[in-house]
């Protein structure tokens, strides 16, 4: 009879504690094969994701310039105003650009709402402020989308 | 029996743990590797493509005509997916990326394809072959003009174009 109850005391303290660890490990596997997982598909998105400044011109008074991105990637791109876009010029300028339609240090693209799919060719608008236009030299714009893939073109005025 | 028991759920639990690890690292190297492949058969066909502006023809007005050769090995398929962007060094003209339409009487701002040389594969610009570009761009005053032509691919040409000016 003692043997009896031993056993089964045994045998409820062996499951309970396989229980226990099968219960405190199990979510913490599951969370990281999980958080693995999301990883290498934002990997494989960024690895998917190109794109070629094709053209940048400034206006005569420096305060506006125009950009051309071609996505030259695998992938379209969302969440456009989710990129960061920054003018350079060396040694004195690093702004970046704020998303709105209007305003100093600000770009949009054009038209408003354009998509930018495999292929396609984003034409950006970006808007410095009047007292502090490019001055004539070189300059640079530099562009990175959502996930961080950036390109980046010199031009002069 | 207590230790069999134990045994046995223990194990279950290291066969779980195996099988998500592995079905994630699976899973995220599937995609991975397809995104791998996908990207460097872009980069290839990146690499492999080449542009060169060739002869120019110009009247004086807003209208030229470039004679763009392909000097890359690998062909352009879509003509519709170039682009043709005009900018000017100085003076009030606006950039633009001009518009492609498939056939001419152009307007002002539009591009076509008005030529292309060879008979493989007629509408399709192969390597050695060339490409004749029309297009007229807007001009408000008269103006040296840089016209890109770029490829579906991103890849660049640029030639300056002298005396464009208005047209009316």
């Amino acid at each position: 009879m003692d043997k009896v109850i031993v056993t089964g005391l045994l045998v409820i303290g062996s499951v309970t504690a396989a229980l226990v660890v099968i219960l405190t490990i199990g979510p913490s596997v599951s969370g990281s094969s999980q958080s693995v997982l999301e990883a290498q598909r934002e990997a494989s998105a960024i690895i998917k994701t190109d794109i070629e400044v094709i053209a940048v011109a400034a206006n005569s008074a420096g305060t506006l310039v125009d950009a051309w991105i071609k996505n030259v990637g695998v992938a379209p791109i969302f969440g456009l105003s989710s990129s960061d876009v920054f003018v350079v010029t060396p040694g004195t300028r690093y702004d970046a650009m704020a998303y709105a339609t209007s305003g100093d240090n600000t770009w949009t693209e054009l038209p408003a709402g354009s998509s930018w799919d495999r292929g396609q060719t984003l034409h950006i608008a970006i808007t410095l402020p009047s007292g502090d236009p490019l001055v004539s030299g070189s300059h640079s714009i530099r562009i990175s989308t959502p996930n961080g893939v950036v390109a980046e073109r010199v031009f002069s005025r | 029996m207590a230790s069999t028991l134990a045994g046995l759920l223990i194990l279950a639990m290291f066969l779980t743990t195996s099988l998500l690890t592995f079905r994630s690292t699976l899973f995220g190297d599937v995609a991975v590797s397809g995104a791998t492949r996908d990207a460097n058969k872009v980069m290839g066909e990146n690499a492999r493509t080449g542009i060169k502006i060739g002869n120019v023809d110009q009247d004086n007005t807003c209208w030229f005509s470039l004679e763009v050769e392909n000097d890359g090995s690998t062909r352009v398929l879509d003509a519709v997916d170039m682009d043709v962007i005009v900018q000017f060094a100085s003076g009030n003209n606006a950039a633009q990326r001009l518009t492609y339409v498939p056939s001419g009487p152009l307007a002002v701002g539009e591009w076509t394809d008005t030529a292309l040389t060879g008979s493989f594969e007629p509408g399709i610009f192969n390597p050695g072959e060339m490409l004749t570009v029309d297009g007229k761009a807007l001009l408000t005053e008269p103006g040296t003009a840089t016209v890109t032509v770029g490829t579906p691919q991103g890849v660049t040409d640029s030639v300056d174009l002298v005396d464009m000016a208005p047209c009316v």
